[in-house]
């Protein structure tokens, strides 16, 4: 007894536009989380192969290119700090590499190839000023452009994610603020009789607020419960996507849901104390 | 205990006074009747005593204290000292006669063996403790309004308004309701009750206010 009593005389769970609520809370979390989730796998998706292309770079030498030529090329690349390893592409790997857009009886001498381990690091200017130096005819493999317009492409994703994310955010506020309204307003006489025997319009709030807090951590297992099923579905059809989901989906998986508890709480504390102050 | 000072009250969108330069003092330990016609000003009164409204003029002094400007916070802390019946009784059928009964004292926190016993004995002294787990919608009328007065009593309240409290119950029960409200004053409760009812009021020997068209009267004048 006690609180308790006060909290069932302003029982707001029975209405059902707060089992409403409590479905659109987990829906909507569940649609946040799944698409946070997946933003966060793309861009650990991009960020690994931005620095597989960021860690290789490759350079084509003409067939007749003077390995004294290649030697000296490949010592002055070596004293790059940013420069791991240079690899000699043997013919065969060349031939093999190129045997999609040959036909079988060509004679065409295959090019050399110097395949560049690099770091994080790497400045391509400087290495197409040095190769341009050493060979005039070399061509370096310069992936900036298309990283860079890979970059662009998820950056737009994740824009686009956030601004779906923040659209979820205002409706689920303004389905708390409508809830609560309407359920503070459906029980304008607990309301009033509560005040009568001495309740202030903070302890109102609290018992409206508690109720609203259940639904959202009610919405909040849910959501995360069905986005873990969600991931665990899609790692399960698609295994190559499993090296993607790292701790930081996790994360967002489980903190976007909570997110909107938070939101939750926050819109309702906010719309209780109005509708309260205007009984 | 209660001071009412040239008050006057005035209904947004009316152009008569709903009270009229009212001028009262009740003495703490009083039992007063306040009697009227309908629409002669007793219920905006009432309002006024429990701070559901707050005069447009004049100044008002509710358990010692000027109320006027008063903020909804302390208006709460003040309504924990007053018990409020009324004629409709505005019990929560969700809640048991007990629990009705505890509500004043649950907004406080958690009620102690001493307050439950309290509750207990409350339903004892209005004769409903063998009705503690049914619900008010299964009650009679003057079982009712006995849960209302219960619950305005339970926190040991420093002044009591009790608003047409026999209205919707038979001559019988309303001299019952009465008689706990008049052991209510013996022990010190200040109490105030509104009735139209001539022959109650004739019943006991307690000063009389008159009240029409927003205008007070003294038994005397």
């Amino acid at each position: 007894m006690s609180v308790k009593t006060a909290y069932k005389a302003l029982s707001l769970k029975s209405d059902p536009i707060f089992k409403l609520l409590m479905t659109m809370l987990v829906l909507l979390g569940w649609l946040a989380s799944l698409g946070g989730s997946s933003i966060i796998g793309l861009e650990n998706l991009y960020k690994e192969w931005n620095l597989t292309q960021k860690s290789r770079v490759n350079i084509y030498l003409l067939a007749q290119t003077e390995t004294k030529s290649i030697d000296d090329l490949t010592q002055t690349l070596l004293e790059q700090p940013y420069i791991k390893g240079i690899k000699h592409i043997k013919d065969e790997e060349t031939a093999e590499l190129l045997e999609p857009f040959l036909t079988e009886d060509h004679k065409l001498e295959l090019p050399k190839i110097l395949e560049l381990q690099t770091t994080k690091a790497t400045d391509f200017e400087k290495i197409n000023e040095i190769v341009s130096q050493k060979i005039p005819s070399a061509q370096v493999d310069d992936p900036t452009e298309i990283l860079n317009s890979i970059a662009s492409g998820v950056r737009f994703a994740e824009a686009i994610t956030l601004v779906i994310s923040l659209v979820i955010i205002f409706v689920i506020s303004l389905i708390v603020s409508l809830t609560t309204r309407a359920g503070l307003r459906a029980q304008k006489r607990q309301v009033e009789i509560l005040q009568f025997v001495g309740a202030s319009d903070s302890f109102i709030a609290v018992l409206a607020v508690k109720q609203v807090l259940f639904c959202s951590l009610i919405g909040f297992v849910g959501s995360t419960m069905l986005t873990v099923a969600s991931i665990h579905l899609i790692i399960n059809t698609w295994p190559i996507l499993a090296k993607l989901v790292l701790a930081n989906v996790w994360f967002v998986a489980i903190c976007l849901p909570l997110f909107i508890c938070l939101v939750a709480v926050l819109v309702s504390m906010f719309i209780a104390k109005r509708v309260i102050r205007g009984n | 205990m209660i001071k009412l000072d040239n008050v006057s009250y005035r209904y947004p969108q009316s152009e008569q006074r709903a009270l009229d330069s009212v001028s009262l003092e009740l003495e703490k330990g009083s039992f007063h009747f306040l009697c009227g016609p309908s629409g002669a000003g007793k219920t905006t009164l009432f309002k006024m005593l429990y701070l559901e409204l707050l005069p447009t003029s004049g100044k008002l002094n509710i358990l010692d204290k000027q109320v006027n400007n008063i903020s909804r916070k302390e208006i709460a802390e003040l309504r924990r000292h007053m018990g409020i019946v009324f004629q409709d009784f505005r019990l929560l059928n969700k809640l048991t006669v007990w629990e009705n009964v505890a509500l004043p004292l649950s907004i406080l926190g958690e009620l102690s063996a001493q307050q439950k016993q309290a509750v207990n004995d409350i339903l004892d002294w209005v004769g409903l403790k063998h009705k503690i787990h049914e619900h008010p919608n299964k009650l009679s009328g003057g079982e009712k309004q006995r849960v209302a007065i219960a619950r305005a009593v339970v926190n040991r309240p420093k002044l009591l308004i009790a608003d047409e409290p026999t209205g919707n119950v038979d001559v019988e029960m309303g001299k019952r309701i009465m008689h706990l409200l008049c052991e209510l004053n013996k022990h010190g409760t200040t109490v105030l009750v509104a009735t139209h009812d001539q022959e109650l009021i004739n019943s006991f020997n307690y000063p009389r206010l008159h009240i029409v068209n927003g205008k007070l009267k003294k038994d005397s004048e």
